[in-house]
């Protein structure tokens, strides 16, 4: 396929050298939702050499309206995002090894999974592990670009931390659980989503090819039709504890939880420390006599006494059915058990 | 006077996009932030995680203001729009 890429070589500040860089660029990507899917589609389509992405969750119908590259039969057999976006990223370009990992993004996992890259895409959904790939960007001077929207908003700004600031530098910690809305809470638009992957993309494709990215933080409000860029070159705190004195705290496991509410969805997400392949045949057996089970290769679906647990190959749980932290450790126990 | 500018979840908090407040000379964003707070008390929890701009620059709240200059409020958004 010669021609496959030849609109973007002909874009001159991409050309013929850009594309190689491209084709030979590996890329992280951490979170495969909404930004996730359209960042990862566009990262595709331009022919980068390797795409990792992952993601804890699986496909629900709720996803559909803006999440584009998941289908209904996705929902109908309840597929893992990162496997899901795996198959549909390798139909629309066969050159790129793509590999989806099903996993909790963790302060324990995220420097074997990101390490070996040249840049990482935000996808995530939350603060904390945005902290923890800011602390993996800083420690291994790797660039990332930041995405995040919600309603009809969105913001993003790609970090370069050995000259100009980073996460830490703009927010010192992670914000109070209430201070931030979430998509569940107050919706999300689809058009916002793929203004804000869009810009990341944009920046991953002049970082890739040896050029600066943009210095400007951009926020963008489609409905409202407001476009603003922020300035940021002189952003970078000499107090920060993250890229100027090293303390890497999130990536320590200092500032983890293992019990995270999913706010809004009525659900609690438990990573247990031991992790390993659940036996879901044993389980399947044990759980069909107090309740609905249903399982594939990847997860297991138990539906008990008002609450769903989905229960994945990694070890992890989603309580669905309560924001009660210690109502879902409860659950945990009585049904999964340790 | 001096233009004050809120995005997203502060928009609605305060149910303004924007507005503008007389200023008497040179002061702090955070001495503006405090005179806001009096009105909207629940700006309150936002006071450590927003973003400040001003004049269209990255800022703190111990930037200095003057009349004629824009203050713009962003918190923190987290989603990806799971």
């Amino acid at each position: 396929m010669a021609d496959r890429y030849s609109r973007q070589v002909l874009f001159s500040d991409i050309g013929e050298v850009g594309q190689e860089k491209i084709r030979s660029s590996r890329v992280a990507l951490v979170g495969c939702g909404a930004l996730g899917s359209v960042s990862a589609e566009m990262l595709t389509r331009a022919g980068v050499g390797k795409l990792r992405l992952m993601d804890r969750d699986f496909v629900e119908e709720s996803n559909l309206q803006r999440q584009s590259l998941f289908t209904e039969e996705h929902v109908s057999k309840g597929v893992p995002k990162a496997a899901a976006a795996e198959s549909t990223l390798r139909a629309i370009n066969s050159e790129v090894e793509i590999e989806g990992v099903i996993t909790d993004v963790r302060w324990d996992n995220i420097e074997g999974l990101c390490r070996d890259h040249d840049i990482i895409v935000d996808g995530t959904d939350n603060f904390e592990t945005r902290f923890l790939i800011n602390d993996v960007a800083v420690k291994h001077s790797l660039p990332w670009v930041y995405g995040a929207c919600v309603g009809s908003y969105g913001i993003s700004f790609a970090f370069e931390s050995g000259t100009f600031a980073c996460l830490q530098c703009l927010f010192e910690r992670p914000p109070e659980v209430g201070t931030s809305q979430t998509c569940d809470t107050v919706g999300i638009l689809g058009p916002v989503v793929h203004v804000i992957a869009a810009y990341q993309v944009t920046q991953v494709l002049k970082i890739l090819t040896d050029q600066s990215p943009s210095r400007k933080i951009l926020q963008v409000d489609v409905w409202n039709g407001t476009w603003q860029t922020l300035g940021a070159e002189r952003a970078k705190s000499q107090q920060c504890r993250c890229c100027q004195q090293h303390e890497f705290r999130f990536l320590e496991g200092e500032e983890t939880t293992r019990m995270t509410r999913l706010c809004g969805r009525g659900a609690v997400q438990v990573s247990p420390q031991q992790k390993g392949p659940p036996d879901f045949h044993d389980l399947s057996q044990r759980l069909d006599k107090s309740g609905q089970v249903d399982f594939n290769q990847h997860m297991m679906r138990i539906q008990i006494e008002g609450y769903e647990i989905a229960l994945f190959a990694d070890g992890r749980s989603i309580i669905r059915g309560t924001e009660d932290i210690s109502e879902a450790r409860a659950v945990y126990a009585k049904y999964i058990g340790n | 006077m001096l233009k004050l500018r809120f995005f997203a979840s502060l928009k609605d908090l305060t149910g303004e996009s924007e507005m503008e407040v007389e200023l008497k000379g040179e002061t702090s964003v955070r001495e503006v932030f405090q005179q806001l707070k009096t009105r909207f008390p629940r700006l309150e929890k936002y006071e450590p995680v927003l973003l400040v701009a001003v004049n269209q620059e990255y800022s703190d709240m111990d930037s200095l203001v003057a009349p004629g200059d824009e203050v713009s409020f962003f918190p923190p958004v987290s989603g990806g729009a799971r």
